[in-house]
């Protein structure tokens, strides 16, 4: 695979990432570095109980108590998830904007084949998205060294459940593609891939906050998600990695065979 | 005798349909190595359809289409330059930049490169600019060079001259005919008749997606209904110049105008015997042919 095709849309994007990876690192270094001085899981715990349930749930369903539970609820931080998504759908989109700009007929008219040059595309998306995972992991790394607090989760167990994070990422960026290989629209793209994260999102929340819905929250990619075990050192279910890794591996063959079978027209 | 030339594009009833909009409607053509090929029609024919499935962006609905001999895909394309009606740079990158993109992804290096860059008038500082920048003569230019910088045996044009200036258009045919004379195939899609004209020895001719003509442009002049038009020093009698190949005569007192198809000998023949004054005979312009085919369409 020649190299220039994945570093040509991360070079493009070198700014936006750079925004989003700073993003997540002050937020990761906010986080660490203030936890003895917010009060630590005591007073989230507090915090958390004095609100609306509804407000409650978005804080995930770990024992905020705990240092590896209080830590893991920043994985589903908004700002978090938005700096993280941002990365993930700013990059595979560009296959589609290719497409709608003309760019993809330059590319394939040379001798680039079709899958080669999406695959090239998902994996610039996935490098974006490791890289802004990588900043912040550390930042969460530096800010625990500043913060004795924290130093009760172990460094290994911290990169674990970044590198886990990322797996899950990995899964939401391969629907995307999906999307992005089907479509002839950088907007199209965009909205399938962020209509997918946020209505997985929605039924992640949803069933963590009405009963009936519970088993329902088994089809969304953040169910099998579990920061708080990886932080605290205990494996999540190798079966959650297992299907995280299936939809990541699964989604990329889907769309590049739906690349290879499409026609390339803006 | 001559070796036979090794067919470059072969295409086979070639159908694309768009749902149940018409693409194109079993195309067939075949165009040979060193040919320069020009592929006219007007806007909506198909022109561009078939040129995208020539390239392997588009898939055919039926029928089929080789490019050396192989189907549309990485190894035929190793071979070919294409400059495409609709541009699509990445508009942040420089002109240098985005050369040196595309030519990464070719098998060979970019030999022509300073050559073209010469030629077409892009100056470093040009190329240092970034894309967005250019206009769109330049933008124009920077397709030719990627299209021709690493020497392709097969140069697939899409209305290639859109947006040069006169002096740039000059430039791109004596490209183009230098290209054809070193055995190269050029395929040019244009609705610049002149142009066609100027540098390809055959044409084919697309409307509503289906192939009306494919043959060379000395035999389509040579079908062509031409004007002779004769200044008498006297009147003469109209059905003296009926002779073969004239299809028609007016006669206007000592004007008379002659419709000649096909060889112009008997009607001269016939002229000379006559007291001449002034005689005006127009070589038959792809225009015409064109206008000839499609007047039916125009006239709708």
């Amino acid at each position: 695979m020649k190299a220039s095709l994945v570093l040509q849309p991360l070079g493009a994007a070198r700014w936006t990432l750079t925004a989003l990876a700073a993003g997540l690192a002050t937020l990761m270094l906010v986080a660490t570095s203030t936890y003895e001085a917010f009060g630590g899981g005591q007073m989230l715990a507090q915090l958390l109980n004095r609100m609306p349930r509804a407000i409650r749930t978005i804080a995930g369903d770990e024992n905020v108590l705990t240092s590896a539970g209080y830590f893991s609820t920043i994985f589903f931080h908004p700002l978090a998830l938005t700096f993280k998504g941002g990365a993930a759908i700013a990059l595979v989109t560009k296959l589609a904007q290719d497409v709608e700009t003309h760019a993809a007929e330059l590319l394939l008219s040379r001798p680039v084949p079709r899958m080669e040059l999406a695959l090239a595309r998902y994996l610039a998306a996935l490098a974006g998205v490791g890289a802004v995972i990588a900043c912040g992991t550390l930042a969460f790394l530096a800010g625990r060294a500043l913060s004795p607090g924290v130093q009760e989760l172990e460094a290994v167990h911290v990169i674990a459940s970044f590198a886990y994070d990322l797996l899950l990422w990995a899964a939401i960026t391969s629907v995307a593609f999906v999307a992005t290989c089907l479509v002839s629209t950088r907007g199209a793209a965009v909205s399938w891939a962020v209509g997918f994260a946020a209505l997985s999102y929605l039924i992640n929340f949803v069933g963590q906050l009405w009963t009936p819905m519970e088993l329902v929250r088994r089809a969304s990619v953040f169910y099998y998600f579990r920061p708080g075990m990886a932080l605290a050192g205990s494996s999540p279910p190798a079966g959650y990695i297992v299907l995280l890794a299936c939809v990541a591996v699964g989604g990329v063959m889907l769309g590049l065979l739906a690349f290879r079978q499409r026609d390339i027209a803006g | 005798m001559a070796p036979a030339r090794a067919t470059v594009i072969e295409a086979n009833e070639l159908t694309k349909r768009y749902g149940r909009r018409r693409g194109i409607d079993g195309v067939s053509f075949s165009v040979r190595a060193g040919d320069t090929f020009g592929f006219l029609g007007p806007n909506g024919a198909g022109k561009t359809t078939t040129i995208r499935l020539m390239l392997g962006l588009l898939w055919p609905t039926s029928g089929s289409v080789s490019v050396f001999g192989l189907p549309p895909g990485p190894q035929a394309m190793a071979r070919v330059g294409y400059v495409p009606g609709e541009l699509g740079f990445y508009e942040r990158m420089t002109g240098a930049t985005l050369l040196d993109h595309l030519a990464g992804l070719q098998r060979g290096p970019p030999r022509l490169r300073e050559d073209l860059c010469g030629r077409f008038e892009l100056s470093p500082a040009d190329l240092a600019a970034p894309v967005r920048a250019y206009s769109r003569g330049m933008r124009q230019k920077l397709a030719l060079v990627q299209a021709f910088q690493h020497d392709p045996d097969l140069l697939v044009l899409d209305e290639p001259s859109e947006g040069l200036d006169p002096l740039m258009r000059e430039r791109l045919y004596e490209m183009i005919q230098k290209t054809a004379k070193q055995g190269k195939t050029v395929f040019l899609s244009s609705h610049v008749l002149p142009e066609v004209e100027r540098v390809c020895e055959r044409v084919a001719m697309v409307r509503e997606g289906r192939l009306i003509v494919e043959e060379t442009v000395a035999s389509l002049r040579a079908r062509m209904l031409r004007r002779m038009e004769v200044v008498l020093r006297a009147p003469v009698d109209p059905e003296a110049l009926r002779v073969p190949g004239v299809v028609d005569v007016q006669a206007d007192g000592r004007r008379v105008t002659l419709f000649v198809r096909g060889s112009p000998v008997p009607a001269l023949q016939a002229l000379l015997r006559l007291p001449i004054e002034d005689l005006v005979f127009e070589r038959a312009r792809l225009e015409e042919i064109f206008l000839e085919h499609y007047r039916p369409e125009l006239t709708r």
